[in-house]
């Protein structure tokens, strides 16, 4: 930082409170400064990233390793609730490739079908359930071997992560297409929204489960 | 009221209000165990709190001391960071180092309240920001390798949902 240096940061650095918990690499420049968020352990950051959505979280783990590293931790993404933004298809690949584990419970997205066809919808689900129903998709699928997907390759290489919990690699393959198979069987038909030109909007009606905090849609381009 | 005396690690002392001071787990734990007099003028060192942080504390844990206890954690309660009391947010507007002294106090002394708003008012500053913005806001180094660099170009998709 461009600060200059007060009276006041000599004695911090003198308290020792900054050096109790700072990666070695941050004392090591001997130069006396102010407590910055990466000075901070992990313990503490985690902390405060438990505070942070899931659009946060994406966004800090690409502004460097340590953070890379540390919003990938299980105890984040217990409980998923994506729903500030809408999640359209990078960043639900995102979320699939290197967040959700075995360890996620639910997960509340937001977004919309453009076309009935390629469908996504809501989805505002136990894990359980989506999984048991991927389970008979894939029971189903076994007579018809699918052809892999660019994601696939990409969800591979993000399998060293230990983000991995076995039954969503189903999901993990091919997202995309399992979700849009799972959810263009439930939401055959949908109102069409009369302020969305061809979009449609998904009201509780078509989705029992699903309560509307504004409209939902999910972009499939 | 009984009171307590702290020692910043620069050496300053305060005299607290014993049930103030207890809202510190840490100094909580530290009585108990010692089974301090009441009638004794103890001195309680805190070597990892300067006294401007210290000072800090103290005033944050005298607002709030008629405060209800907290909750225990939730998985399933729903994350705010919006509810700040103003107070709070006023008391915060400090620059970044004091909050993170703040953050680092809070958890060693404790002090969940004060750790909770802490961290939900860092949150909040990364609220809605680019990586590229997050990194000016904390002054943090891309130190990323080329090969990472190169993987993270690959899986950035992010202008893709702007």
């Amino acid at each position: 930082m461009e600060t200059i240096p007060k009276e006041e940061d000599k004695e911090l650095d003198d308290s020792g409170c900054v050096q109790d918990v700072g990666p070695p690499s941050q004392q090591s420049d001997g130069e006396l400064k102010e407590a910055e968020l990466l000075d901070l352990s992990d313990d503490v950051l985690l902390l405060i990233l438990k505070n942070c959505s899931p659009r946060d979280l994406k966004a800090l783990g690409y502004t460097c390793p340590r953070l890379g590293r540390l919003i990938r931790d299980r105890t984040l993404w217990q409980r998923v609730d994506a729903r500030e933004e809408p999640t359209g298809r990078a960043r639900m690949r995102w979320l699939l490739a290197h967040a959700l584990g075995s360890n996620t419970t639910e997960l509340l997205l937001t977004g919309y079908a453009r076309e009935a066809k390629g469908c996504l919808g809501h989805v505002d689900r136990k894990r359980k359930e989506i999984e048991d129903e991927i389970e008979m998709m894939n029971k189903k699928d076994d007579k018809e071997p699918q052809t892999p997907t660019a994601s696939t390759s990409e969800s591979s290489q993000a399998g060293s992560t230990d983000t991995v919990g076995s039954p969503v690699q189903m999901i993990r393959e091919d997202p995309l297409t399992r979700l849009q198979r799972l959810y263009a069987q439930q939401l055959p038909r949908i109102d069409q929204n009369p302020f969305l030109a061809d979009a449609y909007v998904i009201t509780s009606t078509c989705m029992p489960n699903f309560s509307p905090i504004r409209p939902v849609v999910w972009a499939v381009r | 009221m009984p009171n307590i005396k702290l020692q910043s690690s620069d050496n300053e002392v305060f005299a607290v209000d014993i049930e103030i001071a207890k809202c510190s787990v840490t100094i909580k734990t530290m009585l108990e165990d010692l089974g301090v007099d009441d009638e004794e003028e103890e001195v309680v060192p805190l070597p990892n709190v300067n006294s401007a942080i210290l000072k800090k504390v103290i005033q944050w844990a005298t607002y709030h001391k008629d405060d209800p206890p907290l909750p225990e954690d939730d998985e399933n309660k729903e994350k705010r960071t919006d509810d700040i009391s103003s107070w709070d947010a006023d008391f915060l507007k400090v620059d970044q180092g004091t909050l993170f002294e703040l953050i680092l106090a809070a958890n060693y002394l404790d002090i969940k309240g004060l750790l909770d708003v802490t961290c939900k008012t860092v949150a909040n500053m990364i609220k809605g920001k680019t990586p590229d913005e997050i990194r000016k806001t904390f002054n943090i180094k891309n130190d990323f390798t080329a090969a990472e660099e190169d993987q993270v170009r690959k899986e950035n998709e992010w202008c893709e949902e702007k």
